[in-house]
C-alpha cells in the first residue's frame, strides 16, 4: 500500500511509540530470520511454520499500527503466503522459500532505515511483492483450476465446511444476500464481493480450513471528520489486528482516492474471533457507525467461482500442462528482480541506542547496591558514635571493615556492570547460516555449516566491530577455500564442503576459530610471490612466517590470491580490524588440500584490564596482565649479542631482549641486574627491561590517537587518579621488533 | 555561501580554521610529554578526562623557525585552539588568536601553490578578505597521520 496520506501516521511521530516499535518489530525482523533458517533446515515442521506465520502476522500490524504502510504491506503479503503453506495448499519450494527470503531481507533492511530516522516509503518493494504473488500463484496453477476446496492438499484436515459457532448479535448473510452485497459498489466503482482473485479465494478458503468466520464489515466516518482516509486506515489497521482482512473497498492501496469516498468503507474479512472484531473495529474514535454481517464461506466461494469461473477456466487449463513451469518461470523471473534490489542495498545493521539485559545481571547489580546503602549507614553510625565518645580504636577497627566491604561492593558492582556490556557471540553467529546459504547458492557449491560456542559472551563493542571481519573470512572460505562438489568428490572428499565456526573463552582471551575443509592455501606459492615481490629473506621464511604475509597491506590483493589459489582477499582489511581496533591477534594455518583455518584471538573487554604497572624514565607504562608470563631479573652476564639484538636465556629457549629505554629512545641505564618481564605475545616471547616494576591494578583504556601512536606501540592509554598517563603497550611489538632484524617485509634494497 | 572562521596568527602568516570545527581556546597549560613523539607533537592535554594531543602547527606546516627578534610571538598570546576532526579532538598551538572572520566559499583560491615556504598541501585554499589574506587550513590532512604501513617493495 504506497504511501497513505500523512495525516494518519500520527503515531509514527511519537518519538516513544516510535521507539518501542522498532525495539519490539527488530526484534520480531530477527526472529523471522531465524525461524525461516530454521524452516529452511526442515521445511516441514509445522511449528516453525506457524512461527513465520505469526511473525509476520505480529509485524504486520504493528506496522500497520505505526502507519508504514509499506511495511505493513510487505509483511501481510508474506503472511499470506505463509498462510497458505500452513493451510497445506503450497508447498515450500524453491520460489517460495526465495521470495519469503528476500520479503524478511527487505523488512530487515526497512528496519534499519526505520531505525535512522528513514521511512519505509524510501523502498520499492514492487518486485519483492510481485515474487510473493508469483509464489503464491505456483500453487494456483499447480493445484488446477478446481478451486480452493480442492486445492487443500492430502495432508490438511477437515476440508469440509465446519459449521461456524453461531454469533447471535450478527446477521447472517445467505447465498442470495451475497449476491445482493456483491452487486453493492463503493464509491470508486469496485464491489467488496465480486471479483475476488486467486489469492483471495485461497486466504477465504484457508480461513475455512482454519474453522475461522468470514465477515463484512461496513464502517461510516464520522461526517465531521475532516479527514475520512486517515480514519479508514486506523479502522484497517485496528480490524488488522483482530483479524485477516481480505478486501478493501475502496482500495487503500494504490494512489488514494479524493478522501470524501472514504466516508464509509467496507471490508471483507476472516477471524476467529468475530466479537474482538466488533469491539476494536468499535474502538476508533470519530467513527459513526460499524455494520458487521457474516458470510458464508461457501457461498461467497461458489458464487464468486461461479461468476469467475468461466473467465479463469480457459486460463488455469491451458496451464493445467505447462502451467507449473511456467508460473515457477513467472516466479523467478519475479525473482531476479527482487535479488537485484536487495543487492544494491546491503542491510545494514540498526544501530542500537538502548540495550537489552539479562535480568538476573540487574539483580546481581541491584542486590550489591542494597549492600552499598548498609555500607553507608555503617559509616553513618561511626561518624555518629565517634561524635559521641566511641573509642577511637574501635572506630578505626569499625572503618577498616566497612572499608574491606566497600572495595568488595565497588569491585563486584564493576564487574556487575562490566557483565551488562556482555553479550553472546550467537548474535553474529546467527547470520552465517543464511550467509553460507546465499553465498553456497551464488557460488554453486555445497557446504556444511556447523556453530558451536555460540553462548560464548563478548564484550558488546567488540561485537559490534567483529561482524565484518567474521563475515569476510566466511566468505573467503566458501569463495577460495571450499572447491566446487565435482572437484570435491574427485579429490575423495565427501560431495559437500565443512566450514566451522566456533567460539570460547580461554583466560582473558575469547578464541575464534573458523575453519574449512576446502583446498588449503598454497605456501609454496606464497613464497615464490615474496620472492618475487623482492620480500628479502623470503626464501628461507618459516610457514607461519609467509602466511603472516597475508596479512600485510598490498600482499594479499585479489591479482595476487587468485594467482596462489589461495584465499585472503582483504585479509589485510581483517588484520587490521582485528589487530588495531580490537587489540587481539589473528593467525592462518593451513593443509594442503585438508583445509585452512582461522584463528582470532579477542580479548575479553576493551575498557578495563588488569595490567602491571611499569616506570621507564619518567613515563609510566602498563602491560595487561594476561600477556605477562613472569618478572625476571637479569644480570649483565646473563645478555648475549649487543646493539639492540641482546638475548638472554628463559626456560631452556632463547628470547629476544628489549628494554623501555631502547625503545622510546630515552636511553638506557647500565648496569649489573636489570629488572626484566616475560612478556607473551601468542607464540612468542620476550623479555622487557623496565627501569621499576610498580603495582599490578587495573586500569581503564582509552583509544590512543594515531597521531601520537605511529609505531603502533600502544594499544591504549590510561589516565590515574592523580592525572598521570600510562600507556598500554602493545606486545606485539615483540613479534615484529623480531621479524624487523630478520628484516621480512623490508624492500630488498 | 559565507562562512565563519575563526583566525590566529603564526609567525607573519594569518590562518583561519571552518568555526564549527573549533571546540575551545584555551591557554597552553598542564601540557603532558608523552614517550617517543611526532616531531610535530608537542604533548597531550587531560581535559576532563578527554586525551588530546597538541600539535605545533608550526612544526607541523614546516615554518622556518621564528627569528629572535622582539617583534617575535608574544608568549602571553599563545593559545590552543582545540578542534573537532573526525569526531576527534585536537589541540593547534598557535602564537595568537585573532577574531571570527566572514570569508565566501568564492573568495578562496585553491590554486595556491608555494605559500610562504610552508606546507601547501595542507591547505584548503587562500581566502582573499577586506583584512588581508587568510590560509585557509585543510584540518584532516593536517591532522591526518598520513602514515601508511610499510609495505613490500613493487611487484616484479
Amino acid at each position: 500500500m504506497s504511501s497513505p496520506a500523512s495525516g494518519l501516521a500520527a503515531s509514527a511521530d511519537d518519538p516513544r511509540l516510535r521507539r518501542a516499535f522498532l525495539e519490539e518489530a527488530d526484534e520480531l525482523s530477527q526472529k523471522l530470520g531465524e525461524s525461516l533458517q530454521a524452516l529452511e533446515a526442515d521445511p516441514s515442521n509445522m511449528d516453525t511454520v506457524n512461527e513465520v506465520f505469526r511473525l509476520t502476522h505480529s509485524l504486520k500490524s504493528e506496522s500497520a499500527f505505526m502507519g508504514f504502510a509499506r511495511l505493513s504491506e510487505l509483511a501481510h503479503r508474506m503472511e499470506d503466503v505463509l498462510g497458505l503453506v500452513r493451510g497445506g495448499s503450497l508447498s515450500l519450494g524453491r520460489p517460495v522459500m526465495d521470495a519469503v527470503f528476500s520479503g524478511a531481507d527487505r523488512i530487515a533492511e526497512t528496519m534499519a532505515a526505520l531505525a535512522k530516522g528513514g521511512t519505509d516509503t524510501q523502498f520499492e518493494n514492487g518486485a519483492i511483492l510481485r515474487s510473493l504473488s508469483a509464489a503464491a500463484g505456483t500453487r494456483a496453477a499447480r493445484t488446477g483450476g478446481a478451486g480452493p476446496a480442492a486445492a487443500v492438499g492430502p495432508a490438511a484436515t477437515s476440508p469440509a465446511a465446519p459449521t461456524p459457532a453461531p454469533v447471535p448479535a450478527l446477521p447472517e448473510r445467505s447465498q442470495a444476500g451475497a449476491a445482493a452485497a456483491g452487486a453493492e459498489t463503493g464509491p470508486t466503482g469496485e464491489t467488496l464481493l465480486q471479483g475476488l482473485g486467486d489469492f483471495e479465494r485461497a486466504q477465504l478458503a484457508e480461513a475455512r480450513d482454519r474453522g475461522e468466520e468470514c465477515l463484512r464489515v461496513t464502517v461510516t466516518v464520522d461526517e465531521a471528520e475532516p479527514m475520512k482516509f486517515p480514519r479508514a486506515w486506523l479502522v484497517f489497521a485496528a480490524l488488522e489486528s483482530a483479524a485477516n482482512v481480505v478486501r478493501t473497498v475502496p482500495a487503500l492501496d494504490g494512489q488514494p482516492a479524493e478522501d470524501a469516498h472514504y466516508a464509509r468503507m467496507s471490508f471483507l474479512l476472516t477471524t476467529s474471533d468475530p466479537e474482538e472484531v466488533v469491539r476494536v473495529a468499535s474502538g476508533v474514535d470519530q467513527i459513526a457507525s460499524v455494520k458487521v454481517e457474516r458470510c458464508r464461506f461457501d457461498d461467497l466461494l461458489s458464487a464468486v467461482t461461479a461468476r469467475a469461473a468461466e473467465a479463469d477456466a480457459g486460463a488455469v487449463e491451458a496451464g493445467a500442462e505447462a502451467g507449473s513451469e511456467a508460473s515457477t518461470t513467472a516466479a523467478s523471473a519475479a525473482l531476479t528482480g527482487a535479488a537485484a534490489d536487495t543487492d544494491s542495498r546491503t542491510p545494514t545493521p540498526p544501530e542500537k541506542t538502548s540495550i537489552r539485559v539479562d535480568t538476573k545481571k540487574l539483580d546481581d547489580l541491584w542486590s550489591l547496591i542494597a549492600d552499598l546503602v548498609l555500607n553507608k549507614s555503617r559509616i553513618a553510625h561511626v561518624s555518629e558514635t565517634l561524635g559521641k565518645g566511641m573509642d577511637p580504636e574501635m572506630a578505626r577497627e569499625e572503618l577498616a571493615e566497612a572499608f574491606d566491604d566497600l572495595d568488595k561492593i565497588s569491585g563486584g558492582m564493576q564487574q556487575a556492570m562490566m557483565d551488562t556490556r556482555m553479550i553472546p557471540i550467537s548474535v553474529i553467529f546467527n547470520k552465517f547460516p543464511r550467509l553460507v546459504r546465499d553465498l553456497c547458492r551464488k557460488l554453486g557449491k555445497s557446504v556444511e555449516l556447523s556453530v558451536s560456542g555460540e553462548e560464548t559472551e563478548i564484550d558488546r563493542s567488540i561485537v559490534e566491530a567483529l561482524s565484518d571481519p567474521l563475515t569476510h573470512i566466511i566468505r573467503n572460505s566458501l569463495d577460495h577455500g571450499i572447491e566446487f562438489p565435482e572437484e570435491r568428490v574427485r579429490r575423495g572428499k565427501s560431495e559437500k564442503g565443512r566450514v566451522s565456526v566456533s567460539a570460547r573463552r580461554q583466560g582473558g582471551t575469547i578464541v575464534i576459530e573458523l575453519s574449512d575443509d576446502g583446498r588449503g592455501m598454497d605456501v609454496p606459492g606464497i613464497r615464490r610471490k615474496a620472492v618475487g615481490m623482492g620480500i628479502s629473506g623470503a626464501e628461507s621464511f618459516t610457514e607461519a612466517q609467509l602466511l603472516d604475509l597475508v596479512f600485510l597491506p598490498g600482499f594479499s590483493t585479489k591479482e595476487v590470491v587468485t594467482d596462489l589459489s589461495g584465499r585472503g582477499v582483504g585479509m589485510d582489511v581483517v588484520a587490521t580490524r582485528v589487530r588495531k581496533d580490537l587489540k587481539g591477534d589473528v593467525a592462518l594455518d593451513t593443509v594442503p588440500d585438508r583445509g585452512t583455518r582461522v584463528t582470532l584471538f579477542l580479548p575479553l573487554t576493551l575498557t578495563i584490564v588488569n595490567a602491571l604497572l611499569v616506570r621507564g624514565g619518567t613515563q609510566l607504562y602498563a602491560l595487561p596482565l594476561t600477556e605477562v608470563d613472569s618478572t625476571a631479573k637479569l644480570t649483565s652476564s646473563e645478555l648475549r649479542g649487543e646493539g639492540g639484538r641482546e638475548s638472554a636465556a628463559w626456560e631452556d629457549e632463547e628470547i629476544p631482549v628489549f628494554s623501555l629505554g631502547a625503545l622510546f629512545e630515552t636511553g638506557r641505564r647500565r648496569s649489573d641486574e636489570y629488572f626484566a618481564l616475560v612478556l607473551r605475545h601468542r607464540d612468542r616471547r620476550a623479555f622487557l627491561v623496565v627501569d621499576e616494576l610498580i603495582e599490578e591494578r587495573e586500569v581503564v583504556i582509552k583509544p590512543v590517537d594515531d597521531l601520537l601512536n605511529a609505531e603502533r606501540l600502544f594499544s591504549g592509554v590510561s589516565v590515574l587518579e592523580d592525572g598521570r598517563l600510562v600507556f598500554i603497550l602493545d606486545t606485539s611489538f615483540i613479534r615484529r621488533e623480531n621479524s624487523d632484524r630478520e628484516a621480512p617485509w623490508a624492500p630488498a634494497s | 555561501m559565507r562562512k565563519r572562521y575563526v583566525s590566529f596568527a603564526l609567525g607573519e602568516g594569518r590562518y583561519c580554521v571552518p568555526v564549527e570545527h573549533v571546540l575551545q581556546i584555551m591557554r597552553l597549560e598542564g601540557l603532558i610529554e608523552i614517550p617517543k613523539p611526532p616531531p610535530f607533537v608537542l604533548g597531550v592535554l587531560n581535559l576532563r578526562g578527554d586525551i588530546i594531543p597538541v600539535v605545533s602547527l608550526r612544526a607541523r606546516l614546516e615554518l622556518p623557525r621564528e627569528k629572535v627578534t622582539r617583534a617575535g610571538p608574544d608568549p602571553r598570546k599563545r593559545r590552543v585552539v582545540i578542534t573537532r576532526v573526525n569526531g576527534k579532538p585536537y589541540g593547534l598551538d598557535v602564537d595568537e588568536v585573532r577574531e571570527i572572520v566572514e570569508i565566501d566559499d568564492a573568495a578562496i583560491s585553491t590554486d595556491s601553490t608555494t605559500v610562504l615556504g610552508g606546507r601547501a598541501d595542507f591547505l584548503v585554499g587562500i581566502a582573499r578578505h577586506e583584512d588581508g589574506l587568510y590560509l585557509v587550513l585543510d584540518l584532516p590532512r593536517v591532522l591526518g597521520t598520513a602514515r601508511d604501513l610499510p609495505i613490500a617493495g613493487p611487484p616484479a
